[in-house]
């Protein structure tokens, strides 16, 4: 990539060259998720040891504690790591896309799609239960296929999409709020769903996210150096042979589904899509080559560690995921942004 | 036959004229210049020349075949425009900007091959700017990095480097350089420089040919030195000028008031 020898390297940071930080930013963020995914496993209502776990895993017996690792914790720390990666992932696409530091999977109307849906299947048809996964799903996509279209004027651009994403937002959401006023009665489930939770998560959501996200991580994957070259402005975009308009409609609906899919199985976890990308930038830049593998490492450990805190601050009382992570996280953010500025 | 013609391009932007049916015939290897009063229309027909406007009617041609039968990257590949102020993020190193410039030759997997890094090196030299490869573009002075985006823009190993304003907001000293490296361009590497300016002394000195806009046409186009008059710039810009014989024996103007 770039030559050590010569010049005067004004970008070191502490003494290594950028490169050579930003793989080590992306070595210690992996440790991290590692770690994180270890303590998410070991602790809960019973600690395991990691020897056991490690144990459980490959498959020798450790008595009841096999139960608790197979059945209730790895799925469940499976699901928050994905689900981590998957809104940080998403976040991090549509701030390169829409050029804006405030995009978040909110914006594309995923939130409110998914909420309007997933909370009349929870408030109007509570038996059936079982739909509130596809329907959030299909309720996140429809928004955000329905602000594309809303936006669209011989092209995409992103402060359309953003003002529409906004029009769009606050009309379903009044849709939200209606329905939690004439049915203030049973909103109680339906709230904790919209603040985001893993509660009793388990096999069958890793296997509705898991597809999304490996699909999903390979097409960011894939779409880094094109965003990179997005983040010099449209003209000089095009100018470098760069199909600006395609790869904003791609990297758009690659950001939709990875949302999509994981706002479908927690609910509407606000903090992931917006902060951690912008804390993963902070530290690492904005090669998107380096920042979107940042970015979903640093989402599934805040996720992870967010929901194991969740389940042992207050045991036996679960407190919803979304409300520790914004707790911690928010001051931890401005903490990095203090720092920078 | 020049490297890039228009044929009649009409450009309408919300159903306002900006251009109608210019017909222009750029040299091959030289230096051309447009000029022309504020809103005329330059940049658009800037933009127009290098693909990024797709409103147009009529034609851009780019050696005899149309650029929209060009793919993106292969029109990148001979054709490199520099937009006037472009933005860069905040820690991106010269270094790696220059090599973006290789972006149209890469495909999913590849990474800097040998033939990439030649060319963003070469695209340093030319604009000298290898001294402070490693350092922050946002970091540098506004003639490093006015020099930094033409290198970038040449390490696509344009054929036709199209330049919108390159002086603009540099002291002088910065635009004699940016001059200097154009002119450079043009008689070693037989680069065809196509750029809007504002500095008709600029034009005087550096272009070999001067295409002048006038309410959404062409109002005269040919070597500078020859249609630049007292008549031509009361007609233009509605100014009238001294001019003089610099040491060179080319004309230069000092603009001495407006005519009502």
């Amino acid at each position: 990539m770039q030559n050590k020898k010569s010049g005067k390297e004004k970008n070191r940071k502490f003494g290594m060259s950028i490169n050579m930080w930003r793989i080590l930013v992306l070595v210690v963020f992996a440790l991290f998720a590692v770690g994180a995914v270890v303590l998410s496993l070991m602790l809960g209502s019973v600690a395991i040891s990691w020897q056991e776990i490690l144990q459980a895993l490959f498959g020798q017996s450790v008595g009841i504690h096999d139960q608790i690792i197979w059945n209730i914790r790895l799925p469940r720390t499976i699901v928050a790591s994905l689900v981590g990666m998957n809104l940080s992932l998403s976040g991090a696409i549509l701030q390169a896309v829409m050029k804006n530091p405030l995009a978040d999977p909110h914006i594309i109307g995923i939130s409110s799609g998914a909420g309007l849906t997933g909370v009349l299947i929870m408030i109007l048809y509570p038996h059936m239960e079982y739909l509130i996964t596809p329907a959030a799903f299909v309720g996140a996509m429809g928004a955000a296929v329905c602000i594309y279209i809303l936006a669209w004027k011989g092209g995409i651009r992103p402060i359309r999409v953003i003002l529409a994403g906004v029009a769009v937002s606050a009309f379903l959401g009044s849709g939200i709020s209606a329905l939690m006023i004439f049915y203030s009665d049973r909103v109680s489930g339906a709230l904790m769903w919209l603040v985001g939770g893993l509660s009793a998560r388990s096999w069958p959501h890793v296997e509705i996210i898991l597809p999304y996200a490996i699909a999903g991580m390979i097409f960011a994957f894939l779409g880094s150096r094109q965003l990179n070259v997005l983040q010099l402005g449209d003209e000089l975009a095009k100018g470098l042979g760069l199909h600006v308009e395609l790869t904003r409609i791609v990297m758009t609906a690659v950001a939709a589904l990875l949302a999509a899919s994981a706002v479908a199985v927690v609910g509407l976890l606000g903090f992931v899509g917006l902060i951690v990308p912008h804390a993963a930038r902070l530290i690492i830049g904005t090669d998107y080559r380096f920042l979107l593998p940042a970015a979903a490492l640093l989402g599934m450990s805040v996720v992870t560690i967010s929901d194991t805190f969740a389940r042992i601050a207050f045991a036996p009382i679960e407190l919803p995921v979304g409300i520790i992570m914004a707790f911690i996280g928010a001051p931890f953010f401005l903490f990095l942004l203090r720092r920078e500025l | 036959m020049g490297i890039m013609q228009t044929r009649d391009l009409t450009i309408k932007i919300q159903n306002k004229d900006i251009l109608t049916k210019i017909n222009l015939s750029f040299l091959t290897g030289k230096t051309t210049a447009i000029i022309g009063p504020n809103g005329s229309g330059k940049s658009t027909l800037l933009k127009a020349l290098s693909g990024l406007n797709n409103n147009i009617t009529g034609q851009v041609l780019f050696e005899n075949k149309d650029i929209k039968d060009f793919s993106k990257k292969n029109l990148a590949r001979n054709l490199a425009i520099l937009p006037q102020d472009p933005s860069v993020p905040a820690d991106l190193t010269v270094g790696e900007l220059v090599q973006y410039g290789r972006f149209p030759y890469q495909r999913w997997f590849s990474r800097n091959d040998k033939e990439d890094q030649q060319c963003v090196k070469w695209a340093m030299q030319q604009t000298q700017i290898e001294e402070f490869k490693n350092r922050f573009v946002t970091t540098l002075s506004g003639g490093e990095r006015q020099r930094t985006w033409i290198a970038m823009a040449l390490a696509q190993k344009p054929k036709v480097l199209l330049l919108d304003e390159p002086t603009t907001y540099l002291d002088i000293a910065h635009q004699l350089e940016v001059m200097q490296i154009i002119d450079r361009l043009t008689q070693k590497y037989n680069i065809t420089i196509i750029m809007v300016l504002h500095d008709m002394n600029q034009a005087l000195q550096y272009a070999n040919d001067l295409v002048v806009i006038k309410n959404q046409s062409v109002f005269a186009q040919g070597s500078p030195q020859k249609i630049v008059s007292a008549n031509l710039l009361e007609k233009v810009f509605g100014v009238t000028a001294d001019f003089f014989i610099n040491r060179d024996g080319n004309k230069v103007l000092v603009p001495i008031s407006l005519v009502k």
